[in-house]
């Protein structure tokens, strides 16, 4: 069947972005939660624990996504799961995910400088207070910036689960290409989609930093 | 240049390579996958890295171009002697890990069959049908990059930027 | 009885001595100027008396409680004692009624409409009631400066302790937040203060405290002192800040 590159198949192509959408919203869920896990494992002082946690870092920030998709669609089989492209895509992005918000936020809690802990401490605060009042709501806003970031490289990254079958935009866009013979057409298309995403996001995340007050 | 940077940085790398790949042709661009992947990925490579370089350049501090401009240098002496290395310091760092980024990222033009290190995976897999096995490898060799990668650009940065130069 | 007493204090950052055996003390509403070049110890003695920085040997009581005692519960040592920092210190993310307002409810146990009306009270007090709902990042550092006094002041503390509060600020801004101090100090507060303004301290502080290399160099009366110094090392300060 071959055939123009027509509205309705715009329409297709939207119709795949929510598995765009729902695929980055339950990495960023899935991360966002290991993420802290991994952030508190960074900072609590426990040797062992931190280098561990050091090394966890290391090994995700340091092989590619793909390798990463694919050790687990390939993997999890081995273990007695039968894991579709849906599940092993949603894993190895939450790992992903998780890896990069751990540092981030360890990163931005560690950033309120040091004398915000010393002015809620001459005020008689006691330590959780300091942090639960003082350092985290500060910490929070130094985050968003580069957690939006983050976020938006998820919503692109969430394209190379088409490498593994997953039915999301890109891979959508594949299947339109073949079948309209139309493949620049389909493929701008799909591009226009992921910018008007990503985009829209890191607008976002300039306006909240304009109002947000944050120590210099 | 700013449409350029947003509209690459906004988009996922993949969809970039198959519109050079896929959607070129239909101009009558025909490149073959090697090519494909090398014009991608520099496209790619460009918008980040001017992204890098201008935050560099601008984050040098107003006061030390007016420090060189008031001694008499001129606006190209200025650059060349004090503008220039702070901002390839500044930058360095930030470049560093995009190189870095952008060697994980070839992976994924095996996904138009370019000749690369996870292409060769997919190669010996369908020979072997030891997905799993061969993936692990593959992926754990890319850390080895990534490891000898980052301990070469922390050495030169040590070289070029922390050690004194000779008195 | 005197408020703060320091005896035999020593601190060590790793192997540098910093304060080398200090022994002080300051009574009920007297007022000490602590003043020395840079890194005398001065701000450093004003941290252990805080228990921002734990001491090596001696001992520091401050109103009864034992600062340098084993588990002595600092936090309640700190909403006694009121301190006020060179860089001011606001909560960037809290305006300046909220600013105020945290520890009175936090460690006070004060209810909402309390903490208001003593922060209103205490913004009040410093001049800067139209300032209540901005953020510290929309304020001047001299109004920074006043709105952390204020917020020390809210904890009713029996003493004050202001660390070089006006050395960051742009000359113009400096006679402002002095102005408070000089306000304070006619209420008859306890303040320990380490300065460079010899003019203010002479006027305003009771006891002029000299450090240098670590000791309690020279100590007296504060229009004594600074007019006829004992020792030669107070002369050299003397004449070094002077001109």
């Amino acid at each position: 069947m071959i055939r123009e590159f027509a509205l309705a198949d715009f329409g297709y192509l939207l119709l795949a972005t929510r598995w765009t959408i729902l695929l980055a919203l339950t990495a960023m869920l899935g991360g966002g939660f290991l993420g802290l896990v991994v952030a508190i494992c960074r900072v609590l002082p426990i040797r062992p624990l931190n280098w561990l946690t050091v090394g966890y870092i290391n090994l995700i920030q340091g092989t590619p996504l793909l390798g990463q998709l694919f050790v687990f669609f390939f993997g999890l089989p081995l273990f007695g799961l039968s894991v579709d492209a849906w599940t092993a895509a949603a894993l190895a992005m939450s790992i992903y995910a998780s890896a990069f918000f751990g540092e981030i936020w360890r990163g931005s809690l560690q950033s309120v400088p040091l004398r915000q802990w010393e002015a809620g401490a001459s005020l008689g605060l006691t330590y959780r207070q300091r942090l639960a009042y003082v350092i985290i709501p500060q910490a929070v806003r130094i985050s968003i910036p580069p957690t939006v970031g983050f976020i938006v490289q998820l919503v692109k990254n969430t394209s190379l689960a088409a490498l593994i079958g997953f039915i999301e935009l890109t891979r959508a866009s594949q299947i339109m290409a073949a079948a309209t013979f139309a493949p620049l057409q389909v493929y701008l298309a799909a591009a226009g989609i992921y910018f008007v995403i990503c985009f829209g996001l890191s607008h976002v995340s300039q306006l909240l930093e304009r109002r947000l007050h944050v120590a210099r | 240049m700013r449409a350029y940077v947003e509209l690459i940085r906004n988009t996922p790398l993949l969809v970039q390579l198959f519109i050079v790949f896929f959607g070129l042709p239909t101009l009558g661009i025909r490149l073959n996958a090697n090519e494909a992947a090398l014009v991608a990925l520099s496209i790619n490579l460009g918008a980040y890295s001017t992204e890098i370089i201008r935050a560099g350049i601008e984050s040098l501090p107003r006061s030390q171009i007016e420090a060189g401009r008031a001694l008499g240098l001129t606006a190209l002496q200025t650059f060349r002697y004090i503008v220039l290395y702070q901002a390839v310091k500044a930058i360095y760092p930030a470049l560093a890990s995009q190189f870095v980024l952008l060697m994980l990222a070839t992976s994924i033009v095996s996904a138009i069959g370019a000749t690369e290190l996870f292409h060769q995976a997919a190669f010996i897999e369908s020979r072997t049908y030891r997905s799993f096995e061969v993936y692990t490898l593959i992926t754990l060799s890319y850390l080895l990059l990534t490891v000898g990668f980052r301990g070469l650009f922390s050495l030169v940065y040590w070289a070029v930027f922390v050690r004194r130069p000779s008195r | 009885m005197s408020l703060v007493s320091l005896e035999n204090v020593v601190k060590r950052f790793g192997s540098l001595e910093v304060l080398k055996g200090v022994s002080l003390e300051v009574d009920k509403g007297e007022i000490v100027a602590v003043i020395g070049r840079s890194g005398s110890g001065k701000s450093t003695m004003l941290r252990c008396i805080n228990a921002l920085e734990p001491v090596q040997a001696g001992r520091i009581m401050v109103d009864g409680i034992e600062v340098t005692a084993p588990g002595a519960d600092h936090n309640k040592l700190r909403a006694r004692v009121g301190m006020v920092f060179q860089s001011y210190n606001l909560f960037p993310h809290l305006n300046v009624e909220r600013n105020v307002k945290l520890a009175l409810k936090l460690v006070r146990r004060m209810s909402d409409a309390e903490a208001s009306e003593v922060a209103r009270r205490m913004v009040a007090k410093v001049g800067l009631e139209d300032k209540l709902l901005a953020y510290p990042d929309e304020l001047s550092g001299g109004q920074q400066q006043r709105v952390a006094i204020a917020r020390s002041l809210a904890m009713q503390p029996t003493i004050m302790l202001f660390d070089e509060i006006t050395s960051a600020l742009d000359p113009e801004l400096v006679g402002e937040v002095l102005k408070v101090l000089e306000e304070l100090a006619e209420e008859g507060m306890t303040m320990m203060l380490v300065t460079h303004e010899m003019h203010f301290a002479r006027t305003v502080a009771d006891r002029v405290v000299f450090m240098h290399e670590g000791r309690i160099h020279e100590e007296g009366p504060a229009e004594q002192i600074l007019r006829e110094p004992g020792t030669a090392e107070l002369r050299n300060f003397l004449s070094a800040v002077l001109h």
